[in-house]
């Protein structure tokens, strides 16, 4: 297992939004040649992806996003004989938050050439994401929704709230019971908000 | 220095509900006054994917606004914390697993950094067993259905609040309520 962490200055959320929007790992995962949604079940998301570099290797992943963690794990790939890996994130006390990586590649060469490769991916993979969650902290229109809801800053919700497309939508109400009034062999038994009350005459 | 005491708690209970029934209650942060004894108000001000930033009133606190940036995996998780640098800090942590036909299993992790400045109001509040009675009765008020009304004879009556408006069921008939005033 390959490991690496990077601090990073911006929103976590921006984070977040950067390792779970699959179509966009083109623009920032160094060795991505193609990723692309296949499917999604609740937290679970499974993509076709192609990584580059000295051999071409195409897999199926199922990305796990958890609200602190993005785990993935090999579904099926004629290349390679396993490929797993997490990214944890985590808050720092001064506002940064770490992004704690790892992964792990199994294929036909040998390990120490593919812990080096993976080495590598992981490091250029660090400074991606700091340079890209930079680029949305900035003023404009690159910047996800997401982060500018999820700001750390007291005056974000001012902002957030005012911004396109991340006003809340209002929610469908499910049908709800308010009051129930039975009738029992005593006198009424009346059901507010959860709780019962008993009336007798 | 700053003096903090970090605190945790976990509580879990079976609630007689879908999983997706409890972590819509959950993460509709905007109702959380109706059923969360520890939030007197609350605000969504933004909302994207698996994201949301609320403000919220705390009992202990009153007028006090706290931003909140709140997390969701659908269906499985709601993970909300202070924002950085207010008080008070928290991260209440929700997770909710399904346990047998009907029913689900709702933790809540509570991290509270008790302070000296607001040790004192928060002790009562910081109450875990207290805020899952109230999901459980937020819970319990989805369970009947509108459109057939009570199975039970004995109930008399039923008022449910829908969409459009609050229909009542009275002896076995449905009646829509309009606003008199």
């Amino acid at each position: 297992m390959v490991k690496n962490t990077v601090i990073v200055k911006g929103d976590r959320a921006a984070t977040y939004q950067i390792l779970t929007d699959f179509s966009k790992y083109l623009e920032w995962y160094p060795e991505c040649e193609k990723c692309a949604v296949i499917s999604v079940n609740g937290t679970a998301t499974d993509v076709d992806m192609v990584l580059g570099g000295m051999k071409v290797a195409r897999m199926v992943l199922r990305y796990d996003c958890q609200p602190d963690a993005v785990t993935y794990n090999m579904v099926s790939s004629p290349d390679l004989k396993g490929f797993t890996g997490s990214y944890r994130i985590s808050d720092n006390p001064d506002g940064t938050h770490t992004v704690a990586m790892e992964v792990e590649l199994t294929a036909s060469a040998p390990k120490f050439v593919t812990d080096r490769m993976m080495k590598s991916s992981l490091e250029k993979q660090a400074k991606q994401l700091q340079d890209r969650n930079a680029r949305f902290a900035g003023a404009g229109g690159a910047r996800p929704a997401a982060a500018a809801g999820a700001a750390s800053s007291a005056a974000a919700p001012a902002v957030a709230a005012t911004a396109g497309g991340t006003q809340p939508a209002v929610r469908a109400k499910r049908p709800r019971c308010l009051l129930r009034v039975r009738k029992t062999g005593e006198g009424v038994s009346i059901w507010y908000a959860g709780a019962d009350y008993r009336k007798t005459p | 220095m700053k003096l903090a005491f970090p605190t945790r708690r976990a509580v879990s209970r079976t609630l007689a509900c879908d999983p997706l029934l409890a972590w819509d209650i959950l993460s509709d942060y905007a109702a959380w006054p109706e059923w969360l004894p520890l939030v007197t108000q609350a605000t969504e001000r933004a909302r994207e994917k698996n994201f949301a930033l609320a403000e919220v009133e705390l009992a202990p606190f009153p007028g006090r606004k706290v931003t909140i940036e709140c997390a969701h995996a659908p269906g499985t998780r709601v993970l909300a914390k202070s924002t950085i640098g207010q008080d008070p800090e928290f991260i209440l942590d929700w997770t909710v697993a399904p346990e047998g036909a009907g029913q689900c299993r709702v933790t809540v992790k509570c991290t509270w950094v008790h302070t000296p400045a607001n040790v004192k109001a928060a002790m009562g509040a910081v109450d875990p067993n207290a805020w899952l009675n109230g999901l459980a009765a937020q819970v319990a008020s989805y369970a009947a259905d509108v459109n057939t009304g009570p199975t039970d004879p004995a109930i008399l009556l039923e008022i449910h609040e829908t969409e459009s408006g609050l229909v009542c069921w009275y002896r076995g008939r449905k009646y829509a309520m309009t606003e008199a005033s």
